[in-house]
């Protein structure tokens, strides 16, 4: 990296973003030919990347809302991607009105974009940041101003930790976020695995490996290593529709086939 | 859901189920925000809004386009979520309405959905695309800002900065690197960094460049000249950073340098403080050694090369006496006025020590040596103006000249130092050339004077007896003692070689003792067996023994304690002593005689006049070795030394005393000095200095001819 750290970053629109692509995969608008492009290829060979995404989604709104009924009023929202449907800030601030929601993306567009929805709304900001640095979230001054680090604090880290290949230690990384929140926190965690639907997420890799975003399957022991240290709620770790369902029918036949991990895990 | 049931039965029984059926159908088609159960409500409601659409008497498509706006409202907008809505409603409302009215129905939910699905869309994309922009500017804020910041630090760096292309050609630079290396922007664009270096390191420079861009190293930073468009060199420390394009390929490098000169100019002064004198701005007596060694390297076979040291005469005084500042002001006086003989031309000046300088002329002459000091001596003797006052000071100057080749640079500086001394020695205000022979003779000199007090401790030296004879028949009439150095390097020294030393260098009284010592003992030893036959020692009593307040103290100390006797004794001492303005050698020799000691005055010459020793306790007067050597030698007699010898000895004759002669060397001494009335004589026609068990028979013989 040659540049100085004040350089700003490029904002690419001609190639696939994995926000974007999300937000196809969820069948919304937010999104350009070229993330559409790819999102058709990917779900040719693995249809059920429309399942994926949206289980992932409702499991993300099922987490949100367990975590406002344990009386937490804080999120920390890294990889937030495209805002869309269900947004944190609108579960969390429809339970809770005064709950603080602090977005970050590492992509410019979806950064600016939650920063334009999250417009006169004060208790929700948006900053583009990378997972990767944890430093440059954690000391963000809008981190620092929205979030009280001296009470229990919810990092979402959903479906974002499969874009962060093995050479940039997700589990180091995971930890350092651990070590920084406060007891009584909780960690919501969702990652891509190929223990099911083993083939079609590697055609799935395979076509997003020229993306902005490549991406990395784990096993499940990889994944329950990310909670290290932390207490696991009810049920554990299981795949995303199995995670405190609503209804038996949301469940489904074959939950497996939702081809991803999720949990949520209090810090004692 | 119960509630639900009952509420929604009492009108239209089985909408619950209509409601769950179709949330079960659209739910795995989008992203829906809501819990299966919150669905069914919102779904259970527009299921009640159609059916009571298709109940009616006359029908309305609004409630149906109000559905199909709703639908979207919700979120059900995925691409399949129309299609499961359109089966789900034809399947349950089939028994509600007659075939024409259900499509019309189906049609203005359909309608309704696609036309608020539209908008919804395009707010969609218009957000996007709004975002987008905001993206853009946040990030071309941050380009502008960025690039201002860049912009500001170029311009106003005083750091220099160049962007080059890839070739190394500067393509832009900062005003520092203008002015740094005299250039203007355009002249500048088009040359490499390393057209503006010494050739030598222009290519180092080049070839690390190409290193940097074959991707060895990242950067490149060194300390490198460069040359001025005016061809002045001036020190920079040089970085050159590759940019990168974001590929990872090279695309330009930035080139930034530093001007250091005033750094390196700071060590440079750094530099000559430490190796030039502040006071008079001249080099140092180490860069002044350190420059002659690189001179006398720089020469070739057939140069020679001059030294001189110039001593300011009584500096000590002036310092002392008068003040600091006036010794200054006379010391950076005579630097200039050096520096204005010296002139440019081949001169080198140092100030090597206090009161000392030295000037340096390569490819030198004697006589151009000569001349140049004492044209310098003149400048020199010249009035100083100090405090209101006129100081004239003279130097005694000291020159080598000689040969460079093979010269050793630090004896240059040591032999004329060597040179000023004996200037010095002479009477001051004058120039000596330094001499081999005597210079080596003083170095000897130095080397034994430093060694003296070790040898004395070290019990090197020895006493020997040289017989005195009378020269009429070669009687004994005494010995006289001689002490020697068995010096562990150069051998036996005789006392010539190192008495003087003593006496400079404050071992006179510690040598002189030891050898009346040995003398005493000797003289009791031979008084035990002899007696009465044992002819007088005589031992020489140096000067500064003479002169000491403890002599008779010391004197009687040694004799009693030897248990010698008086009269066997006899004391030669210096004639020069009579002469010293200072002390009372009357009164001294008075005591001397009175305790029983003969006395002998010594190293009688031509100059010493034994006149008025009639009026003084002495016993006898000795000629010098010197003055009877010149007698001369062989067959040529020297009558004027005759004649100089005759009147020394009538002059002793008046004064009733008898004359002895040291160092007649062989017969014809022997005779010349008989005949001019020498009562006694020693030297090597006599017998040399030998130990006293080679001396002995001539005690018992009574003659120095014993008949071993």
């Amino acid at each position: 990296m040659n540049l100085p750290d004040w350089a700003p970053k490029g904002v690419d629109v001609d190639r696939a973003s994995a926000a974007r692509l999300y937000d196809f995969f969820l069948g919304g608008s937010y999104n350009f030919e070229v993330d559409r492009e790819l999102g058709r290829k990917v779900a040719a060979v693995a249809p059920g990347v429309y399942d994926f995404t949206r289980l992932n989604r409702a499991f993300l709104r099922r987490a949100v809302a367990y975590l406002c009924d344990q009386g937490v009023d804080q999120f920390l929202d890294i990889g937030s991607g495209i805002p869309t449907a269900g947004n944190v800030h609108e579960i969390a601030q429809k339970a809770n009105p005064d709950a603080r929601v602090v977005y970050v993306d590492n992509e410019p567009v979806a950064a600016a974009h939650s920063d334009l929805l999250l417009d006169g709304n004060p208790n929700a900001v948006a900053i583009e940041a990378d997972l990767r640095d944890p430093d440059s979230i954690l000391g963000h001054e809008k981190t620092r101003q929205m979030l009280d680090f001296g009470r229990p604090i919810a990092l979402l880290t959903v479906a974002v930790y499969h874009f962060i290949p093995d050479s940039d230690e997700p589990l180091a990384l995971a930890a350092r976020y651990r070590s920084a929140l406060p007891s009584g926190s909780y960690l919501a965690l969702s990652h891509v695995t190929m223990d099911a639907m083993g083939e079609q997420i590697r055609q799935l890799i395979d076509l997003y490996r020229d993306s902005q975003n490549p991406v990395t399957a784990r096993s499940k022991a990889e994944f329950t290593a990310m909670f290290d240290g932390f207490e696991l709620v009810e049920p554990g770790v299981v795949f995303t529709p199995q995670w405190r369902p609503e209804s038996p029918e949301d469940v489904g036949e074959r939950p497996e086939d939702s081809a991803v991990y999720a949990a949520v895990a209090r810090k004692p | 859901m119960t509630g639900d049931e009952e509420q929604g039965g009492a009108m239209y029984p089985g909408l619950a189920d209509f409601a769950r059926l179709w949330a079960g159908a659209v739910l795995p088609t989008s992203n829906v925000p809501l819990s299966r159960g919150e669905l069914q409500v919102i779904l259970k409601g527009f299921a009640e809004l159609l059916t009571a659409s298709l109940r009616a008497d006359t029908f309305d498509h609004t409630q149906a386009i109000e559905v199909g706006r709703g639908l979207v409202a919700t979120q059900l907008v995925g691409p399949k979520a129309l299609d499961a809505t359109i089966r789900v409603l034809g399947r349950q409302l089939r028994a509600e309405a007659d075939d024409d009215r259900l499509v019309d129905l189906l049609g203005a939910v359909a309608g309704g959905y696609v036309d608020a699905l539209r908008d919804h869309i395009f707010q969609q994309q218009e957000t996007l695309k709004k975002a987008v922009f905001r993206a853009r500017d946040a990030a071309e804020k941050a380009l502008r800002a960025s690039e201002r910041r860049f912009r500001t630090v170029f311009t106003e760096s005083v750091v220099g900065i160049a962007i080059g292309d890839i070739q190394g050609h500067i393509v832009s630079s900062n005003l520092a690197m203008q002015e740094m290396l005299g250039y203007s922007a355009d002249e500048l664009r088009q040359r490499t960094p390393y057209d503006l270096m010494p050739r030598k390191d222009a290519e180092e420079v080049s070839t690390a460049y190409r290193q940097l861009i074959n991707g060895q190293f990242t950067s490149l930073r060194s300390e490198q000249q460069m040359l001025r468009s005016d061809d002045e060199p001036i020190w920079v420390h040089i970085a050159v950073t590759l940019i990168k394009d974001e590929n990872g390929l090279p695309d330009y490098p930035v080139v930034m340098i530093e001007d250091i000169s005033d750094l390196h100019l700071l060590q440079d002064r750094w530099t000559h403080q430490v190796a030039h004198d502040p006071l008079t701005n001249l080099h140092n007596r180490a860069l002044f050694v350190s420059k002659v060694e690189s001179a006398v390297g720089g020469l070739g076979p057939g140069d020679r090369i001059g030294l001189a040291c110039f001593g300011l005469d009584g500096m000590s005084v002036i310092n002392a006496g008068v003040s600091d500042q006036v010794g200054d002001k006379i010391l950076k006086t005579t630097a200039d006025r050096l520096r204005t003989v010296v002139g440019d031309d081949n001169g080198l000046l140092g100030r090597v020590d206090g009161d000392r300088f030295a000037l340096l002329a390569v490819r030198s002459t004697t006589r151009d040596m000569v001349a140049t000091v004492e044209r310098a001596m003149a400048r020199i003797a010249e009035p100083v103006q100090a405090e209101g006052r006129e100081y004239a000071v003279t130097a005694s100057v000291g020159i080598v000249e000689r040969a460079a080749a093979g010269s050793d640079p630090a004896r240059l500086l040591a032999d004329a130092e060597q040179a000023m001394h004996w200037a010095k020695q002479d009477g001051r205000a004058q120039w000596a050339l330094f001499e081999e022979d005597r210079g080596s003779r003083q170095r000897r000199d130095f080397v034994l004077a430093a060694q003296l007090p070790a040898a004395l401790r070290g019990d090197q030296f020895s006493v020997e007896f040289e017989p005195i004879a009378r020269i009429g028949d070669r009687g004994l009439a005494g010995f006289s003692t001689v002490v020697s150095w068995d010096h562990p390097e150069q051998g036996v020294l005789a006392a010539n070689d190192f008495l003087h030393l003593a006496e400079r260098t404050g071992h006179m009284l510690p040598l002189g003792s030891w050898t009346l010592r040995q003398a005493c003992e000797q003289a009791r030893q031979w008084h035990d067996e002899h007696g009465d036959r044992t002819p007088p020692l005589s031992v020489p009593l140096p000067n500064r023994m003479v002169c000491d307040q403890d002599i008779v103290k010391l004197l009687r100390t040694v004799v009693e304690e030897t248990g010698a006797r008086y009269e066997q004794l006899a004391l030669e001492v210096d004639n020069s002593v009579l002469r010293d303005p200072d002390g009372d050698p009357a009164e001294v020799l008075g005591v001397l005689q009175e305790l029983g000691f003969r006395v002998l005055v010594s190293g009688m010459t031509a100059t010493s006049c034994p006149h008025g020793f009639a009026d003084l306790p002495v016993h006898g007067v000795k000629l010098a070795p010197q003055f009877v050597a010149t007698l001369g030698v062989d067959d040529k007699p020297d009558p004027s030394a005759e004649r100089a010898i005759g009147s020394v000895v009538s002059a002793a004759r008046l004064a009733e005393l008898p004359v002895y002669a040291a160092g007649v060397q062989d017969e014809r001494h022997a005779a010349a000095l008989r005949e001019l009335g020498v009562d006694f004589g020693q030297g090597d026609h006599f017998g040399p200095p030998s130990l006293p068990f080679e001396v002995e028979p001539m005690i018992i013989a009574g003659n120095v001819d014993p008949d071993w």
